[in-house]
């Protein structure tokens, strides 16, 4: 290759921006790039560029905000990573927290998720697989295209409780009002939490057991499109996720501690060792001292399963218990309650407490059903995509055209009315 | 620029420095667009340039500390996206597996009316090719080889960019040039 001066590659480079070079120049263009020589000589034009305006272009619709989402995943797992802790209080192991689209600008942990990223690069999959596959495949049918009139914001807190006597508090206003006490416990509102103030039993003046009050019920529902969460009078810590609800008492027993839950919570229990706490959803049980955990009960999916991050829980099916460990995951068939463990990283499966949506722990069902909860939306198949994986997180704080225009990005065929979305083969 | 007292440039640049998540977005949206558009001009491909977009701003934030000293944050992008743009060219866009792309981009000229003709007439047998592209190249190929439009109008009609849309019609035609490849057919 011939040798070239500074003025001649920088008189190329600027015909390379602006697409004018001979298939010859490219050829230069490239060698000289490659070599590493030119590296100082595009500092000028790059400066240009990056100063002139008139060089802006907004992209396709939604692309900004999908590559902010993705950005915002990696911030998060940057700060995550360091010392400041993200809520809730458990920490995501390192490494566990994939970005979209990691890259070697990370420590070494993130590399690790290479192979999840090869399934990610956003378009690539165009002209790759994608290429290959759909010349194999008969021709399918013209697919929709991302561009739609729909327009779904995300989910955000929220929710409704029920009192004991059956009256009902919108909880998505700041305004509305909330009873203070109820017998004696007592109920206040911290931010985006309902918090049960503490039922300590040194504080407690000794009753004859025959004296007790009823216990007095609450019921938090979320709606499909709200999360909330709740402090109960032991300390525990409950995350609600959309469309789920928690049936507790206003304060808990001295001998035991019982909830019901349906839908998704992820629960971090006070340790009590005096008063096991249980949780109820379906006919599963679970029986925790004190530990950390997620319940996954919706009706519309196969299964119920129960997450442990830390400590441990027992969990029966009325037949059978199983003790799980840390890092494992017991899965609950509705049909038949079968009980299956396996390992399931617990960080990914509470994605959702820190406003991530989780597109590769799921099958793509299970996704969908997770979307069409948090957007409130419905979704209908009339095929199911095969050979397709979606990965990654997403922040689930954009609106639900970015989330459609990955899928679509990563061969989803689609189409939209209204309130409902149609999965293609 | 027209940013209030603690949104100027030198303000958010200290936030961002501070680890502000917020200062981060609004350096972001006001300029995304511009460092997506010099990624377009480099890598004549949209999804390359939203990759390098995405590592541009990745650097922002991870050298955020680096922020605090600066007061124009245009001449601060360039400076902390030099390195990665040298790389990203190198290992993403001057790779050999690329050149023909590349060479085809540049040489691409609008079809003729004649070209026009022509392809009309052999819809037929174009037709199902032109149903196995990916959506989006068949789109942009409908448009701008079947109805004429131009890469300003297919961009404007669609929502994409001038950029994109010829980045999408010469890997239509690289994928009907494969699809044919073999005797007799030419594109």
């Amino acid at each position: 290759m011939q040798a070239i001066s500074e003025e001649q590659f920088q008189h190329l480079f600027a015909k390379y921006l602006e697409d004018k070079c001979t298939p010859e120049e490219v050829e230069l263009i490239i060698h000289w790039v490659r070599s590493g020589q030119a590296d100082h000589w595009m500092d000028k034009p790059l400066e240009a560029a990056f100063g002139d305006p008139a060089l802006s272009d907004a992209g396709a619709p939604g692309e900004k905000q999908l590559v902010l989402s993705q950005l915002l995943v990696q911030i998060a797992a940057d700060r995550t990573n360091g010392a400041e802790a993200v809520a809730p209080g458990d920490r995501p192991q390192p490494g566990r927290l994939f970005s979209a689209r990691p890259r070697r600008l990370f420590s070494p942990w993130m590399m690790a998720a290479a192979s999840l990223i090869l399934l990610l690069a956003l378009g690539y999959w165009y002209f790759t697989q994608g290429t290959r596959q759909m010349t194999k495949a008969p021709a399918p049918a013209p697919a929709p295209l991302v561009a739609t009139t729909f327009h779904a914001r995300p989910g955000t807190t929220g929710a409704i409780l029920t009192l004991a006597d059956g009256s009902q508090v919108n909880l998505d206003s700041a305004g509305a009002a909330l009873p203070e006490t109820q017998g004696d416990a007592r109920l206040s509102r911290n931010n985006n939490e309902l918090v049960y103030a503490g039922d300590s039993k040194a504080a407690k003046p000794a009753k004859p057991a025959e004296a007790a009050e009823a216990t007095v019920y609450n019921t938090l529902v979320t709606p499909r499109g709200r999360e909330y969460s709740i402090v109960l009078s032991d300390g525990t810590k409950v995350w609600l996720n959309a469309g789920s609800s928690i049936r507790y008492p206003v304060k808990f027993d001295k001998r035991q501690r019982d909830v019901t839950i349906t839908g998704e919570a992820y629960l971090e229990v006070a340790q009590d060792k005096d008063r096991p706490f249980t949780v109820a959803s379906g006919g599963t049980n679970v029986t925790v001292l004190g530990t950390k955990f997620d319940v996954t009960n919706y009706e519309d999916d196969q299964n119920a399963s129960v997450t442990l991050l830390q400590g441990s829980v027992r969990v029966g099916n009325g037949g059978k218990d199983i003790l799980l460990t840390p890092g494992h995951q017991v899965q609950i068939a509705h049909a038949g309650g079968t009980m299956t463990t396996r390992n399931e990283d617990g960080s990914r499966v509470i994605a959702w407490t820190r406003g991530l949506l989780d597109l590769d722990n799921a099958d793509f069902a299970s996704l969908m059903r997770q979307i069409s909860r948090w957007y409130d939306i419905d979704v209908v198949f009339k095929g199911m995509p095969k050979g397709v994986h979606i990965g990654g997180l997403l922040h689930r704080n954009v609106d639900l055209d970015v989330v459609l225009q990955y899928l679509g990005d990563n061969g989803i065929h689609y189409t939209t009315q209204g309130k409902t979305i149609t999965i293609l083969p | 620029m027209n940013l209030s007292s603690d949104h100027s440039e030198p303000a958010l640049l200290k936030r961002l420095a501070a680890g502000d998540v917020d200062a981060f977005q609004a350096i972001y949206d006001t300029y995304w667009s511009h460092v997506y558009g010099v990624a377009l001009r480099l890598t004549k491909s949209p999804e390359q340039s939203r990759d390098l977009s995405q590592d541009i701003f990745v650097k922002l934030w991870t050298h955020r500390e680096k922020a605090a000293t600066i007061n124009d944050i245009e001449k601060y992008l360039f400076t902390v996206s030099r390195n990665l743009v040298y790389d990203f060219l190198r290992r993403e866009v001057f790779i050999e597996s690329n050149r023909r792309f590349l060479q085809e981009y540049h040489g691409y000229e609008a079809p003729s009316p004649h070209d026009l003709v022509e392809i009309k007439s052999r819809h037929q047998a174009l037709e199902e090719a032109i149903q196995s592209m990916p959506p989006r190249l068949q789109e942009v190929f409908r448009l701008h080889w079947m109805e004429g439009l131009s890469h300003d109008a297919v961009a404007q009609k669609l929502g994409i960019s001038r950029v994109s849309s010829k980045t999408y019609i010469v890997r239509a035609l690289a994928f009907l040039r494969e699809k044919f490849a073999g005797p007799g057919k030419n594109f």
